[in-house]
């Protein structure tokens, strides 16, 4: 079909995008050891003292455990809802189904800088705090879609024959639940779960409108401090993000594949 | 739930400080001509960002059908892993790289051209743009390349064609729904995209979401800041539009084979 050498070339240039590719996130972690006092690349140097200055700021450690619970909270509540509207839409034919799934796909076309201001409005008028519950919220709306695809498609998977032998050898509706569609969708359980956490740590777009000063998630610290700063101490805090992503990535690469996650085979 | 976000998306609309019903702020968003300008703008960066990102990223899909499975499986990693880690680190990997003393510049007076700023031109947003969105273009062209029946192309190099005519009589009009589908969707996400034109374009660039941010959170002109929203939600809404109308036509011309 191609010959080797359009192969060859096709390769070197997926090669070089690649690169590109993680660049920015390479640069980010090689110059957080810089030891001059001024965003510099390459960095003069070496030394980890952006590290210690980072953790000396209360405000980022405070705003990284913030983002932690928020990001547990979300993909949680977002899975298990997932979980039951997935159920819902793919074992049950009933009205109004294909405007309902379309309703919770909904959120995935909006995005999110204008969900959240929706969101900030809807709060205001309602008299409702913002705090890390209203962010969470906007976090689970956001994520739910996500949570909603995978677990439809490891449900899909599933012979709904297996369900009905077990009903028929005489398990109620909670232990065929119990024993045999939750193990069998775990995968997607799990993907959903992984997925979510990622979704919600790394947002901006929603939280920026929902954090107060006293309560701001991670991204959105990072965001203002970048807005107002320029130096190297927003790198250390960054690299630090992007080890954490870059374990869970390794973590999720080896139980799930990521390829097969979007749809890739 | 997403009922209740319908609604108050609704309420966004017209909720004034001063509860009136008014078309003053799609009137000032609409016909006045800095606004225009900004809307204008953020068209353009929209468009120019979604055609680069098909260009960059259209190869890399086309190679991920003739790679061998660990390359692909490279391949893909290195693509998508960029989008497990916070937009805002990402950029900022990007403002480095393309600010003041960095990457490019030192590139560029190396070959004896100083005085060249990258940081806070829209190049630097396109850019970090079609950095970000480059995944999304390949999973759209790859799925459909992979749809395709991978003798199709041996077919017509048996007959004679050759690796141009192949490309452009073959793959090309078969990846057609995944081309269409890439574009959009990167349209979409870019005409929204908030952090990067905030980030790298600096404060003198402005596009609708950067406005809509300052006149909520700044000026707190929430009526102004929603007329903003609905428009974009407008433009993102046409555009999904398109590409639902772009799918069903595929689908159509499709199902006669």
């Amino acid at each position: 079909m191609i010959s080797d050498r359009i192969r060859r070339w096709l390769g070197i240039y997926a090669g070089v995008i690649c690169l590109l590719s993680v660049l920015p996130v390479l640069v980010i972690v090689i110059e957080s050891f810089t030891a001059s006092d001024y965003v510099v690349f390459p960095p003069k140097g070496f030394s980890t003292k952006w590290y210690f200055a980072a953790a000396q700021r209360r405000e980022f450690l405070e705003s990284a455990g913030l983002s932690l619970v928020v990001a547990f909270l979300s993909s949680c509540v977002a899975t298990i809802l997932g979980t039951l509207v997935a159920l819902a839409l793919v074992r049950h034919r009933f009205f109004g189904r294909a405007i309902l799934q379309a309703l919770f796909m909904a959120p995935l076309s909006l995005p999110g800088i204008i969900f959240g201001l929706a969101l900030l409005q809807f709060l205001a008028m309602h008299a409702i705090p913002r705090d890390i519950f209203a962010v969470a919220t906007g976090h689970v709306v956001i994520t739910l879609p996500f949570a909603i695809r995978f677990i439809t498609v490891s449900l899909a998977g599933i012979a709904p024959e297996l369900e009905l032998a077990a009903q028929s050898l005489g398990a109620d509706r909670w232990a065929v639940f119990r024993r045999i569609t939750l193990p069998l969708i775990r995968p997607g359980f799990a993907a959903s779960l992984v997925f979510a956490f990622i979704l919600s740590f790394d947002d901006v777009a929603v939280a920026l409108f929902l954090t107060t000063p006293t309560s701001m998630t991670l991204p959105v610290r990072i965001y203002v401090y970048i807005d107002q700063n320029y130096d190297p101490l927003i790198t250390a805090v960054s690299a630090v993000v992007v080890i954490a992503a870059f374990l869970a990535l390794a973590v999720m690469e080896r139980t799930l594949g990521i390829g097969r996650l979007f749809g890739l085979r | 739930m997403t009922l209740g976000l319908n609604s108050f998306y609704d309420y966004g609309r017209m909720t004034g400080i001063i509860e009136i019903f008014t078309l003053k702020n799609y009137q000032r968003l609409w016909f006045d001509s800095y606004y225009l300008a900004i809307i204008g703008r953020t068209f353009r960066l929209a468009g120019i960002t979604a055609i680069i990102t098909l260009l960059v990223g259209y190869p890399v899909a086309l190679y991920l059908t003739i790679a061998s499975a660990r390359a692909k499986s490279w391949v893909i990693a290195l693509i998508l892993s960029p989008l497990l880690i916070s937009v805002i680190v990402r950029t900022f990997g990007w403002a480095i790289v393309l600010g003041k003393n960095g990457l490019l510049e030192q590139f560029f007076s190396g070959f004896g051209i100083a005085d060249i700023h990258f940081l806070h031109t829209e190049a630097a947003i396109v850019v970090g743009l079609v950095n970000v969105l480059t995944p999304f273009v390949v999973l759209a062209v790859a799925t459909s390349l992979q749809a395709m029946d991978q003798a199709v192309p041996l077919a017509a190099t048996s007959l004679g064609a050759g690796p141009w005519q192949v490309f452009r009589r073959i793959l090309l009009p078969l990846s057609l729904p995944g081309i269409t589908a890439g574009l959009l969707i990167t349209f979409g996400l870019a005409s929204a995209s908030f952090v990067t034109p905030a980030v790298l374009g600096g404060s003198q660039y402005k596009v609708l979401s950067v406005i809509m941010y300052q006149q909520a959170i700044v000026l707190q002109n929430w009526p102004f800041a929603a007329a903003i929203a609905v428009t974009l939600t407008l433009i993102v809404l046409v555009v999904q539009g398109l590409q639902t109308r772009f799918a069903e036509r595929a689908d159509y011309r499709a199902a006669p084979q």
